[in-house]
């Protein structure tokens, strides 16, 4: 398996992971407790940042991902000898 | 609004229960389509090496950030603690989904310092002994807050049982270990009881949520098989180093 799919797989893991177990510890408040509104606030912060993981790792895969158009877009903006 | 009508307390349990069981397998599939290297990843019976792989490529990032903010393992063992101070305060106030959630994360704590602590070249003998208490505080936090919990309820002695279990298998450890003999052997070490008690407060809590209204079981039944499990194992896993204990200092003193 090439690095690259590797390294894509990895982008935002942290945040990923963080925001799961944030998103989970609130849930837990809103489903055992009366304090509904602190659970929602730890959810939401939990989704903000579980998404941002997943943003971070859509960004990392258009960038890396070796697709025909990426090779398309990569020739259009490679520099030719008239920019040299 | 009211968020505890029963309803909507089993509507929300099982949309949490398909997102956790969602998240596990796009997770696990993602790992399993990359070739790993498991040699230096270790297993014991309950844990497979495969298991660890993917809970430790899961905390890879954060070891990376550990290391990159220049956080010590000292303040990981700090946040362990106080970590463990709230799953203590969780379970005796019912929030039994929270402590196990809670739970699990001091436990990945536990990882996160000692790898972090390997990565820095930090470790030292304080950091070592400083780890150890933590790790018993910790330990005993999650089973006092159970203590809490059942306290009218027969479930105490078992809980009591499980506490008395884990002390001795972590006790047995240290004295062989004082008395020069190895003594990672065992089918339940802590890690393991994280993730078990971790586990199954959390799917005992949801199952409750889910179908407690109309299960004739008692309340909190898969917590309570959990504890069991826990307390039996763990008397095993005592008897299990105690032999094997017994057995290495036996070869060394006739050498």
């Amino acid at each position: 398996m090439p690095e690259a799919e590797h390294s894509v797989d990895l982008a935002g893991k942290a945040k990923r992971v963080v925001g799961t177990f944030v998103l989970m510890v609130g849930a837990g408040v809103v489903l055992d407790s009366w304090a509904a509104w602190a659970g929602t606030v730890f959810m939401l912060i939990g989704m903000i940042v579980f998404v941002w993981g997943i943003a971070e790792a859509w960004a990392r895969d258009t960038v890396t991902r070796p697709e025909p158009e990426n090779h398309a877009t990569a020739a259009a903006t490679r520099p030719t000898e008239s920019d040299l | 609004m009211d968020y505890h009508t029963s309803t909507f307390n089993q509507a929300f349990a099982l949309t949490l229960l398909g997102y956790i069981i969602a998240t596990a397998v796009v997770s696990i599939g993602g790992y399993l389509r990359r070739p790993h290297d498991l040699s230096s990843v270790g297993g014991s019976p309950v844990l497979r090496p495969g298991i660890r792989g993917w809970y430790f490529e899961n905390l890879q990032q954060i070891e990376q950030l550990c290391v990159r903010w220049g956080i010590r393992p000292a303040y990981v063992s700090c946040a362990q603690l106080i970590g463990s101070v709230l799953v203590a305060a969780c379970y005796a106030g019912g929030l039994l989904f929270t402590a196990g959630w809670l739970l699990l994360g001091t436990g990945t704590l536990d990882i996160i310092d000692g790898r972090v602590a390997r990565r820095t070249n930090s470790g030292s003998l304080r950091g070592a002994f400083l780890d150890s208490i933590v790790d018993r505080f910790a330990d005993s936090m999650a089973y006092f807050g159970l203590v809490i919990f059942y306290r009218n309820s027969w479930v105490l002695c078992v809980v009591l049982f499980a506490w008395l279990g884990a002390l001795m298998v972590s006790y047995v450890r240290a004295r062989a270990e004082g008395l020069g003999a190895s003594c990672k052997v065992g089918l339940l070490q802590r890690p393991e009881r994280y993730v078990i008690l971790g586990f199954g407060t959390i799917f005992g809590s949801l199952f409750e949520h889910i179908g407690g209204t109309w299960l004739p079981a008692p309340r909190y039944w898969l917590v309570t098989v959990t504890i069991l499990v826990l307390a039996v194992l763990s008397s095993l896993t005592v008897l299990q180093r105690v032999l094997h204990v017994w057995q290495a200092l036996g070869k060394s003193s006739h050498a």
